[in-house]
């Protein structure tokens, strides 16, 4: 592996990362003393903390509230180290008072190469000193050269941009030192200069924050709530990036319109819900049977699945129009039976031997608007446990023979079947068993 | 550009001539056979509920019209989705997110497709908490998306209008076992507010093409077919 070159080292950062004083606090919505009232005050306290650091060191500027930095060079020079400047930082913000609770805030404290490693240190920091009993921040510094060791283990998610890091989990990217392996050419070329600043970050080699880069204010991404507000907030994010109309190509990974970006946000924060292959789109494609002729497609990337081209080739023993509106994806056991009880079965001929006059649909999943026919007081149960209902008409068999040239050959027949209740099913006969694979709901 | 050939051109051509775009207008469209129950069409931000047997149908002809112009849909709860009969009721596949199986965090997948979706059609699960259900409507009013509910027996909120199949007959699979060719219905609406009046329609739901229409159907000849003619 080729030794990644460092022209010259980066300028140090320091950076104090206080999440009580963070202005998208989840807490400040819960004060039950009004929001702007705690939004004030949260302000009026990182003004506070923004005057205690700069009386160590001038340089500092507001990231954004709730987090301040400072190139730290100078001043570690001054204070005889990283870590003793960083204790000073500490000393000094211990006067500064949270609003909320009276006593002094606890701030993460990071100093490392480069902005984006320093702010990522400085989290890092605040969640070690939360985990501890009782909570006590440590300054964290990493030594020079050490930042693409930081950035190594974070996930790409960090990029901010779902349609980025979307895509480049969707190629196996999952971290920042993933990133940072891949040719640096090759990255500029395909994925442009936003992920190509991301690479150079994590490698160490780029002082600013990368393009899109907004710092979350929750350190806590574990728990249900932490992932639904990690996913609302990057959905803010991306409408205020769109919104600006930037450096951001909304529509660049294949999107026609707003619409899409849109759906792709609301699509990529239900995949963090669930996991990836929570989303899907339907197709409809060449088969017989309902079951065979529509199918989900995982929507993993970015954007939506691209749409085949219809088909239109007749398929022989399909089921003519109008096709029914509830398919579930395994066809469930059923039981078509004539008036004494006997299953009614389809002679070599294709032709039914006996009229149905009763029909179970036991496995019926509850998934169905209603529970299909029992919950409707019209079908009458015999027996125990199974529900029957009353055939009023049937249509077919329609038999398919398919795949004869093959040892997967299946020879099954198709039947609609009416009840006296209203409702009409599709059921398919195999080698005498049939099975629910439809209904025209 | 486009702004000045509009002061040149014909003032009503430039309005047809203007991108289909549904995400500003206070209204999603709806397929005309439908216009008699929602006038104008589906208002955005309310809950609606569709009951009765003939209920996926009708929640797919409702969305039909917004997918098919280039809005995007949702479809959250239910597993077994009949695609072609989607299609044939002109739902834009393309444009449909299907999220099958939704666990126990469905509320916030719900509140999710909401913000991305202008129209979002729930199975709710068999026990909904009233403040869920108030949440999610309350989401659906700020996001200006609309809340299409399946079945009423579970949702424990009044929607703003409610859709009820009633009457429904299936043509075929009579004493001739002629396939299934189209299903009559009546649609009551009724609801809260501006919709309290009821009123009702006949359907069909779908009709032999699959698609909703309420025209009479064309002369029917399901009684002149032999079995074993549904074979295409």
């Amino acid at each position: 592996m080729k030794a990644i070159e460092v022209p010259r080292p980066l300028e140090r950062v320091l950076v104090v990362w206080c999440q009580q004083l963070c202005l998208d606090d989840p807490r400040g919505r819960h004060d039950g003393r009004g929001r702007h009232d705690g939004r004030g005050r949260r302000e009026r306290s990182f003004a506070h903390l923004v005057d205690a650091v700069g009386c160590l060191c001038p340089a500092t500027r507001v990231i954004t509230p709730g987090i301040c930095a400072f190139p730290s060079r100078a001043a570690a020079r001054y204070f005889g180290g990283e870590h003793e400047l960083a204790r000073n930082i500490q000393e000094a913000i211990r006067s500064v008072e949270d609003p909320e609770t009276g006593h002094s805030v606890t701030a993460g404290i990071g100093v490392a190469d480069g902005m984006l490693a320093a702010m990522l240190a400085a989290r890092l920091a605040l969640a070690v000193g939360e985990e501890r009993s009782p909570a006590a921040e440590e300054p964290l510094v990493v030594p020079p050269g050490g930042t693409p060791e930081l950035l190594a283990g974070w996930p790409v998610e960090e990029m901010g941009d779902p349609e980025v890091w979307g895509l480049l989990r969707q190629l196996g990217i999952r971290t920042l030192g993933d990133l940072a392996a891949l040719p640096e050419e090759q990255v500029r070329a395909r994925f442009g200069a936003g992920v190509s600043a991301w690479q150079a970050a994590a490698r160490g080699l780029r002082f600013d924050l990368p393009p899109g880069y907004l710092p979350t204010p929750g350190t806590s991404r574990t728990g249900r709530a932490g992932r639904e507000r990690a996913g609302r907030e990057r959905a803010g994010q991306e409408q205020a990036g769109a919104g600006s109309g930037g450096a951001r190509q909304p529509d660049f990974w294949g999107g026609e319109d707003g619409s899409t970006a849109r759906m792709a946000q609301a699509a990529a924060a239900v995949r963090e819900l669930l996991g990836p292959d929570a989303v899907s789109v339907g197709r409809t494609s060449g088969g017989r049977s309902p079951g065979e002729r529509g199918h989900l497609v995982p929507w993993t990337g970015p954007i939506p699945p691209p749409m085949p081209a219809p088909e239109t080739l007749p398929w022989p023993g399909s089921i003519m129009k109008p096709s029914p509106a509830l398919v579930p994806e395994h066809p469930m056991p059923a039981e078509l039976c004539t008036g004494d009880g006997r299953q009614v079965g389809v002679s070599a001929r294709g032709l039914l031997d006996a009229a149905p006059e009763l029909l179970s649909l036991r496995g019926v999943p509850r998934s169905l608007p209603r529970d299909a026919g029992s919950t409707r007081g019209r079908g009458s149960t015999w027996g125990t446990g199974s529900t029957w209902e009353k055939v009023a008409g049937w249509a077919g068999p329609w038999p398919a023979d398919e795949r004869w040239w093959s040892p997967a050959r299946r020879r099954r027949a198709r039947l609609q079947v009416l009840t006296a209740g209203g409702d009409a099913y599709l059921l398919s006969v195999e080698r005498g068993r049939w099975t629910w694979e439809a209904t025209y709901d | 550009m486009f702004c000045m050939l509009v002061g040149v051109i014909d003032p009503s051509l430039a309005a047809r001539a203007r991108p289909t775009s549904t995400s500003d207008s206070q209204m999603l469209p709806v397929v005309e056979p439908l216009r008699t129950l929602l006038p104008g069409g589906l208002p955005r931000g309310i809950t609606i509920s569709v009951e009765g047997s003939g209920a996926t149908t009708l929640a797919f002809g409702l969305i039909a019209a917004t997918t098919s112009q280039g809005s995007w849909c949702a479809i959250a709860g239910l597993d077994a989705i009949g695609f072609c009969a989607a299609a044939e009721l002109g739902v834009d596949l393309g444009r449909l997110a299907v999220v099958a199986n939704q666990g126990d965090s469905w509320d916030s997948v719900v509140a999710a497709l909401l913000d991305g979706a202008d129209a979002v059609v729930l199975l709710p699960p068999a026990h909904v908490r009233p403040a869920t259900a108030r949440r999610l409507a309350a989401r659906a009013r700020a996001r200006r998306s609309v809340l299409v509910v399946l079945g009423d027996s579970t949702w424990p909120e009044g929607p703003e209008i409610r859709l009820v199949v009633q009457e429904a007959s299936w043509h075929g699979c009579g004493s001739d076992h002629s396939p299934l060719r189209a299903r009559r219905a009546k649609v009551v609406r009724s609801g809260r507010r501006g919709a309290a009046q009821p009123v009702a329609t006949e359907l069909w739901l779908p009709s032999p093409t699959g698609k909703i229409t309420s025209s009479e159907l064309p002369s029917d000849g399901s009684h002149a077919r032999k079995d074993g003619e549904g074979v295409e």
